[in-house]
């Protein structure tokens, strides 16, 4: 069953109040590497998302979404990680997570497909369809947590021993929730890479499309295993458009989990480039972020700081306060 | 929670018999294996001496075996236990897709030794 998903957010308590997502800008706030580079350089995020699971379910989705080869669709979203289309029946946990920099790159290889349709201004003239294309993946994952390892095993061994349906799942919950938590992340280094590049068909001709942006994320992460886990991620990100200089971000962040509830951390971006809507071409964020979580549904996200010029309207000060709540299995992270 | 369920018959022979069990996907697997109401083994299983095929004829192999949805890029999962040391070997392949990463899948296999 899916899980029901709501996200209350955001109370606004400084100056600074971000645009919302459009198809003309592309949100690079999150220091993280986009797990969908394809829907993040359109700037949409698509309510629904095909994720196929076999060659067969890839090439029906993207034929029925191409339809007619002179028209392209309206709204359409698709992830896929290819090497994960067909079963590799013979492929052991280990093996997988052994950490072959080559391996990696193609086992973890993911790609994602938008199209966005511009609003149409009268019936005389077709609107301007936007076409994302973007992949991910892994070139060093690092190490599992030890902890999980054995909280893991835990779990699997009571679900053996387990001689009712209602106990396995029970048990299959917990596993659940063990596996989707957010700072089960392995620890050592870890190199994300991404790239994305997106198109604009005017009028929805696609005899005249064009590529106009194009974006490039290079994330590495370094995680040791204390008992005040302290973690640091680094990015450089390249953002390509079409008449501007390209844009550069290069940015840290500190973080550290003070317990299994409070989390502080500290970040620095600086943006080398032209920015929309500002006279100054280079700007940087600073940031302060406390994370409280309430309970496995609840957390708490408060920033402060100074925010990017050009994404910040009138002002520079950050203050945000957020709750997020989710309601189901999965729980849903939300960054700003 | 997907639950996968085999019944086999396996030949033996006069030498030892040995169980091997592969998860495979990339996800994460414990095993219990009884034989009768005896635990033999459990966790990871390789190439485990369940006995001599002599003593084995008539007796019946149970094993369960819990696999985790660890991999976040596929919901497959699929189990094979393999067996040596009969008339001939013998590999069992088993599979589930898990609705959401992080469920789990539940395999039961019995495994029934003939002479």
């Amino acid at each position: 069953m899916k899980a029901m998903r709501t996200l209350i957010a955001v109370v606004i308590v400084g100056a600074a109040l971000s645009r919302p997502v459009g198809a003309e800008q592309v949100p690079l706030n999150n220091l993280r590497t986009p797990s969908s580079p394809g829907f993040v350089i359109l700037g949409v995020e698509p309510s629904s998302v095909e994720r196929p699971l076999t060659p067969r379910d890839f090439a029906v989705s993207l034929a029925s979404a191409a339809g007619d080869p002179n028209l392209l669709p309206d709204e359409y979203a698709i992830e896929a990680a290819p090497y994960w289309l067909v079963p590799h029946d013979s492929l052991t946990y280990d093996d997988f997570y052994a950490n072959d920099p080559l391996k990696n790159i193609y086992r973890n290889l993911s790609m994602s497909i938008a199209v966005s349709k511009d609003q149409s201004f009268g019936d005389s003239v077709a609107a301007d369809t936007r076409l994302g294309i973007g992949i991910r993946s892994l070139l060093l994952r690092g190490q599992d947590d030890p902890r999980f390892r054995i909280s893991l095993d835990s779990l699997q061994n009571a679900m053996l021993d387990a001689e009712s349906t209602e106990v396995e799942d029970s048990l299959n919950a917990a596993t659940k929730k063990l596996i989707n938590e957010k700072d089960n992340q392995p620890f050592g280094f870890s190199l994300e890479l991404a790239g994305a590049m997106a198109l604009l068909y005017p009028e929805s001709d696609t005899h005249k499309g064009k590529a106009y942006r194009g974006g490039v994320w290079i994330t590495p992460a370094y995680r040791p295993v204390t008992e005040g886990q302290i973690e640091f991620l680094s990015v450089l990100r390249l953002l390509l458009e079409d008449g501007v200089r390209p844009r550069y971000d290069l940015g840290f962040r500190l973080l550290w989990f003070a317990n299994d509830r409070l989390s502080m951390s500290a970040e620095y971006v600086s943006r080398l480039g032209d920015i929309p809507d500002s006279d100054n071409k280079d700007t940087y964020r600073i940031a302060g972020v406390v994370d409280y979580r309430f309970s496995y549904d609840l957390h708490m996200t408060a920033t402060f700081g100074r925010d990017f010029e050009g994404e910040a309207g009138t002002g520079e000060l950050l203050a945000r306060l957020g709750i997020d709540f989710s309601f189901g299995d999965v729980p849903f992270y939300h960054v700003e | 929670m997907k639950r996968v369920r085999m019944e086999k018959d396996y030949q033996v022979a006069d030498r030892d018999i040995a169980l091997t069990i592969v998860i495979g996907n990339a996800q994460i697997g414990i095993s219990c294996v009884k034989l009768g109401d005896t635990e033999l083994a459990r966790g990871d299983i390789a190439k485990k001496v369940i006995g001599n095929g002599r003593d084995l004829a008539g007796k019946t192999l149970a094993i369960k075996t819990v696999v985790a949805d660890v991999n976040d890029l596929t919901n497959r999962t699929n189990v094979t236990y393999q067996l040596r040391g009969g008339t001939d070997d013998q590999d069992y392949g088993l599979n589930a897709v898990v609705e959401e990463n992080g469920d789990s899948a539940i395999y039961y296999a019995t495994i029934h030794f003939k002479r």
